[in-house]
């Protein structure tokens, strides 16, 4: 045993001192992460190859991209990236990897550190990170090396709040491809059995949700769907009169609740995200406002405008809506733009003998939460927008220009495939084009959910995650029956101050 | 008294009556065990038919060898094990189902059994205290048991911080302060060394005669049995063999189990063959009988034909149960001698079909006992008997070493042995020697010298006959 | 020249001898010790001084390597930032409470268990099993079955009852779903060790007990109790390290609870603060290593406690007093 506790100081007594100087100062890579690697100058040519024309040759450039993207949507993607692929053969070909956005932080953190050999050249994520991003020092900016590949980007066209999303300090990271968020399903043909108008606004849809209760309670609401009594899904029955009719099942366990639906009612009451320097700026009444309304929804008190809840109390479930939908014992929920493919068909199939997929409608949430119709924010939408991101690890100037002419094209030509998969297009220019409102997909569903210009995204800051993450708790908290002697102010005020304390704790 | 019938009304007032305990006044002893068998749930009887009476003050020591159910028996009496059938009165009281704690006993226990986390004086004083003794009055007592014992430096002290012997004084202490009428002891000094033993064995005798309660003691060592008890019961097998006063057990053993049994070095036992009042044995040996042995030995071969006469002539329309319960004790009072005689057995390779009849065996029905095996039996020692009565026929005569003397002289009764080996005890000389007639070992007080040719004389009156098919003592005086 | 160093033959072969014997030893010593030894450095002693290191490191969110040697500053700021003592002393204090009350429960509930099965019903070995079979279950998968059992609308304890709970969305609730969690999968250790040691306690005490006039509570006091002290200690320490260390069972139960701060054990608060950037590694290595202080002095109180009293000599200085008297 003696020896044994002497080996081990001995090891002890080895190691520290190697980590000690082998540890400190060689903290990471001190390459201008602190400048967002901004180019001191133009750009020289590299191992540009031009061609008589005075045009760059692309011979054979292989790219790298990770993409956030999984799933139905991946596939999409790919097919896209096939077309550019074929356009460009021998010219450019680009390989894409798919990883969920649980496991592709940890990712790129840990390559980016260990590995950057294998990192990838192009970063298709999320684009309200870049900020955190060019705060680690991983991206290149944008438009220098666009204009050195001879691509024009035209600010004007792109929906604005976009590219705020992907600027730090007025210069642009990311490329926005595409805008998405929550939307509403609804049963279009229980509305219309029972003489209910589809709402356009808050107080619409508060008339008729309470009017789909008065009559459930009288023992008047027709309704149709999946049942267990063996009744045809076809066929109309009446509502029963014990339970309490949910016209809208909502959750804050619900993915569409927290990430999407959270932050659009604040918007819809004025509320903004991100103070000046970085840090959160919810913590106001607008926000305030906007959190009373979905928590009226849940927790109806005498000063809200609804007197029922629209409701039931669903806790941290979630996709709590697709159930009562099917059965008819809901008429709205919350659904994913990219989920609604999957619902056409299960409503085609479930209502075919009368109708089918024509029984449900789809419509976007704005002006849904906003208490005064009338102001100019009361019809966004918050979503999250995709943008192409150069990574600095990219040394070589003619794949920094191929990445500028992939971003370029994808940008410009994914138009209505992937919108269809319910990713709105970031240019205005191709959300206007004949090939876009020409495809019937347009005016089945994706017209519904409205114009690209009414979303905004959680502006550019370093510490989006922080942000993020905690208004995501106060939506949760606002929600929840356990905490509804507190005021929402209040709530958001304490997770404001946790918030900002971890910030500067960090700092 | 408990054996009229009374109504179910009458028996229930008189037990309420009679605050739950039955006192019988006419059963003799203090301790009183009448027909106790003990049988355990797999079939597997330990004890037949027990039958015992101990007066107040009395040690009695129950000796045999292991498996013989002495513990079984002494566990019964303490309420560990639950009594088959039969009686058991303490003090006048039936105690069948009296509670262990009621039965105003203590025991001591082979492998002490103390409380390993308290020291030695709250191990005496466990039993006072759960009866809720005064504080000073427990004091008091375990004092003076420590004084007995001689523990009054070991007070503090926890069991694993205590010798085998001292252990052995604490668990007799918890015994003494209990002032209970009966002590029993489970082998308590099986677990000493030679010397040790010898020691606390007289400690035992002593504090027995300073405290006075009546001791009922289990010992596979017939020296510890011999020089400590009072009265001694010797058990083989399940059965008893003889009670009696040590020296009488000594002097008049009843079977060849009993006499080979008690006695260091054991008795000498030959083959020899009875004919007209003499022994005739190897090599030549004749031994004449008196009178009195042969007139004993006519009596008890008639006696003991007109037995088998009498069970046979009911033979076949008694069932085979009974049969058996005559032939039982038979084989426990054949001795160990026998056993090592008979050719190893191999044992049978059992498959498994014959395992899984082993386990599940229960279920089948049971076939009624055949009783032609017991017949048979029957009918081969009735030949026997009869013979006995009429010729030459086999016996075994046994001679105690001590009453081997070494001789010079010539004779009938003197055999000529070959020593082998000779144990120098300083005092006396033990030869173990090999003659015609048999082994031998002879006890002398004069030097004996190994390797050397002897000549033994056999005293006609210090013999025991015992019968060849039964092993009963002839002569037994009861 | 160099003097030549010179000695007898048999002082030598001597020394040669005894050298070869000692390598022989330890040869065989590092053989069977070796493979440990390795992965002891490797899993424990490594990550040890690596986490003493870093909690006395900064960090920048580009690497997950030390930035600066800034000394017991990390252990400042778990000590007197406000959000840090509202986050992680919340939570060390919320771990405590939970571990006291469900240690005893860990300790009764399968010693009462292993007494039921020590009376070796028919059948015993059946419920031996059965009671050991949960702990093998994986935590994860076990925990989302639970997850939808007690599901608030479309679980099948609340429709079987007839009631509605929201069993994760409350706080009181939730906590108790995490230690009937913790019961159903963590006595089967527990109980094993507990019947073995019921095993070894001497069958002649309960007797001598008995004919002492024990009740059979003051049996359990006296006999059982103290027979199986050494597994008792025992069980008591690892449950107490483990509870103390709780994080799975909290993790996959109760990450959709809202109020987060009332839920949240020490090891899942600094599990949480790992999570994004490795800016806040060194204060979550510093808080790791006082929360290993912490589990290190309850378990020095509780070891204190338990230990083996020596005699005094308070009975044999009475026993020469009561002699002299008499």
């Amino acid at each position: 045993m003696k020896l044994t506790k002497a080996l081990c100081c001995a090891l002890t007594g080895l190691l520290v001192p190697a980590f000690l100087s082998g540890c400190f100062g060689g903290g990471g890579n001190d390459n201008g992460g602190g400048n967002g690697n901004i180019p001191t100058g133009p750009l020289d040519d590299g191992d540009l190859v031009y061609d008589e024309n005075d045009n760059i040759v692309y011979n054979g450039v292989e790219l790298k991209m990770w993409s956030v993207t999984t799933g139905d949507d991946a596939v999409v993607q790919d097919s896209i990236i096939a077309k550019f692929n074929e356009l460009y053969d021998g010219m450019i070909r680009v390989t894409t990897t798919h990883t969920s956005r649980y496991d592709l932080e940890t990712l790129m953190n840990t390559t980016m550190q260990f590995d950057r050999a294998n990192a990838p050249d192009v970063f298709f994520s999320h684009g309200s990170r870049a900020g955190e991003y060019v705060d680690k020092g991983w991206l290149l900016p944008i438009e220098p090396y666009m204009e050195k590949a001879g691509i024009a980007v035209d600010k004007d066209d792109y929906v604005e709040a976009l590219l705020d999303a992907s600027s730090v300090n007025g210069h642009l990271y990311g490329l926005p491809q595409d805008v998405h968020s929550a939307m509403v399903v609804y049963r279009a043909d229980i509305l219309e059995k029972n003489g209910l108008e589809v709402p356009s606004n808050y107080k619409e849809l508060i008339a008729t949700c309470e009017a789909a209760i008065d009559l459930a309670k009288a023992g008047n609401l027709w309704i149709r769907g999946e049942n267990s009594s063996g009744i045809p899904a076809t066929e109309w029955r009446k509502a029963p009169v014990s339970t309490a009719y949910e016209p809208f099942p909502m959750a804050y366990g619900d993915m569409w609740v927290h990430e999407f639906v959270g932050f659009t009612a604040a918007v819809q009451n004025g509320a903004t995200f991100v103070a000046e320097d970085g840090k959160p700026a919810w913590n106001s009444d607008e926000a305030a406002e906007g959190l009373q309304v979905l928590r009226d929804f849940v927790m109806p008190s005498d000063n809200s405008e609804n007197k029922y809840a629209l409701t039931k109390e669903y806790g941290s479930e979630y996709d709590v809506g697709n159930a009562p939908l099917r059965m008819g014992n809901s008429i709205f929920k919350f659904l994913g733009p990219w989920e609604y493919a999957k619902d056409l068909t299960e409503y085609g199939r479930l209502l075919s003998d009368d109708g089918g997929a024509d029984n449900i409608g789809t419509m976007t949430v704005s002006n849904l939460f906003a208490k005064d119709t009338t102001k100019e924010y009361a019809n966004k939408i918050k979503g999250e927008g995709h943008a192409f991101m150069l990574m600095e690890t990219v040394t070589s100037r003619t794949k920094q220009c191929a990445a500028m002419v992939f971003a370029d094209w994808m940008v410009n030509n994914a138009g209505v495939e992937w919108a269809k998969r319910g990713h709105l297009p970031s240019l205005k220019s191709v959300e206007n084009s004949s090939e876009y409102r020409d495809d019937p997909a347009y005016a089945q569903y994706i017209s519904k959910w409205g114009s690209c210009d009414d979303y905004v995204v959680m502006p550019s800051t370093k510490y989006y995650s922080y942000v993020d993450k905690y208004f995501k708790d106060s939506v949760q908290q606002a929600m929840s029956s356990q905490f509804k002697n507190s005021a929402v102010k209040s709530i958001l005020q304490q997770k404001y101050d946790d918030c900002v304390g971890y910030i500067d704790l960090y700092a | 008294m408990n054996d009229e019938k009374i109504s179910v009304a009458t028996a229930r007032k008189i037990y309420k009556e009679s605050n739950k305990k039955i006192v019988d006044e006419s059963v003799p002893g203090f301790i009183s065990l009448k027909n106790i068998d003990k049988i355990y749930p797999n079939g597997v009887q330990a004890v037949y038919d027990f039958n015992l009476e101990v007066d107040k003050h009395d040690f009695v020591a129950l000796v045999g060898p292991s498996g013989c159910g002495k513990s079984t028996t002494l566990r019964m009496i303490a309420g560990l094990e639950e009594i088959s059938a039969g009686e058991l009165y303490i003090d006048g009281v039936l105690s069948n189902y009296l509670p262990s704690k009621d039965r105003d006993i203590a025991m001591v226990f082979q492998n002490y059994a103390l409380y390993p986390q308290l020291n030695v004086y709250d191990n005496i004083a466990f039993g006072l205290k759960i009866r809720k003794t005064d504080k000073k009055e427990i004091e008091n007592r375990v004092f003076k048991a420590a004084d007995i014992l001689d523990l009054g430096q070991y007070l503090d002290r926890k069991p694993k911080q205590l010798s085998g012997g001292q252990m052995q004084r604490v668990a007799l202490g918890r015994a003494i302060v209990r002032n209970a009428k009966l002590f029993l002891m489970d082998e308590p000094l099986s677990n000493l060394d030679a010397k040790l033993r010898v020691q606390m064995r007289s400690e035992i005798v002593r504090i027995h005669g300073e405290v006075g309660a009546t001791t009922i003691y289990v010992t596979h060592d017939q020296t510890e049995a011999m020089t400590m008890a009072t009265k001694i019961v010797v058990m083989n097998k399940g059965f008893v063999q003889q009670t009696g006063a040590p020296l009488e057990i000594y002097h008049n053993p009843a079977t060849l189990f009993v006499a080979t049994f008690i006695g260091t070095p054991p008795m000498n036992v030959l083959e020899c063959e009875y004919e007209n009042g003499a022994l005739y044995l190897g090599g030549g040996l004749k031994i004449t009988l008196d009178a009195q042995t042969v007139r004993a030995h006519d009596e008890f071969m008639s006696g003991k034909l007109r037995e088998v006469r009498e069970i046979l002539s009911t033979a076949e329309t008694a069932d085979a149960a009974a049969l058996r319960n005559y032939l039982l004790p038979l084989g426990a009072y054949k001795s160990e001698l026998n056993k090592k005689n008979a050719a190893p057995e191999k044992p049978k390779k059992q498959n498994i079909i014959d395992k899984f009849k082993k386990k599940f065996g229960f279920l089948k029905k049971k076939e009624p006992e055949s009783a032609e095996g017991y017949i048979a039996q029957l009918k081969e020692m009735e030949e026997q008997y009869q013979a006995a009565l009429t010729g030459r026929h086999p016996m075994k005569v046994g001679v105690r070493p001590e009453n081997l003397t070494v001789t010079q002289t010539d004779g009938e009764n003197v055999a000529s042995v070959n020593t082998e080996i000779v144990e120098i005890l300083g005092s006396e000389f033990i030869a173990y020697a090999n003659g015609e007639a048999g082994r031998l070992v002879i006890k002398s007080q004069t030097p004996v010298e190994a390797h050397k040719t002897l000549k033994v004389r056999i005293d006609a009156s210090k013999i025991h006959l015992f019968d060849a098919v039964s092993e009963q003592n002839v002569a037994f005086k009861k | 020249m160099k003097p030549v160093r010179t000695t007898t033959l048999r002082e030598y072969a001597f020394k040669r001898e005894k050298l070869n014997n000692r390598a022989r030893s330890a040869g065989s010593l590092a053989f069977f010790f070796g493979p440990y030894f390795i992965c002891f450095i490797m899993f424990f002693a490594f990550p040890l001084v690596l986490g003493l290191i870093m909690s006395m490191s900064s960090f920048t969110s580009n690497s997950v390597y030390p930035a600066e040697f800034v000394g017991f500053s990390n252990f400042k700021t778990v000590f007197t930032n406000p959000v840090m003592i509202k986050d992680f002393w919340s939570s060390v204090w919320y771990t405590i409470r939970f571990a006291l009350i469900i240690v005893p429960l860990c300790i009764i509930i399968p010693l009462a268990l292993a007494m039921l099965i020590n009376l070796k019903p028919p059948g015993y070995k059946i419920f031996r099993a059965c009671i050991y079979l949960p702990g093998i279950f994986p935590l994860t998968a076990t925990g989302l079955i639970l997850l939808r059992m007690f599901s608030y609308h479309n679980g099948f304890i609340n429709a079987l009852f007839d009631i509605s709970v929201d069993w994760f969305g409350q706080t009181g609730t939730a906590w108790f779903m995490v230690g009937l969690f913790c019961i159903w999968g963590g006595i089967g250790g527990n109980f094993i060790i507990f019947c073995a040691g019921l095993e070894n306690v001497d069958k002649s005490l309960y007797e001598a007990s008995g004919i002492d006039g024990a009740s059979p509570w003051k049996r359990f006091l006296y006999v059982t109790l103290p027979g199986i002290k050494p597994q008792l200690v025992m069980c008591i320490f690892t449950s107490l390290c483990g509870y103390m260390n709780l994080y799975g069972q909290n993790y996959i139960l109760l990450s959709n609870t809202p109020d987060q701060d009332s839920v949240m054990t020490a090891v899942f608060r600094i599990q949480n603060m790992l999570l994004g950037s490795s800016r806040s590694y060194g204060y979550v290595a510093a808080m790791g290593i006082i929360l290993g202080l912490i589990i290190a002095a309850i378990s020095a109180v509780q070891m204190i406690a338990t230990k083996e009293r020596q005699g005094g000599n308070k009975r044999v200085s009475a026993f020469v007093d009561w002699k002299k008297s008499q």
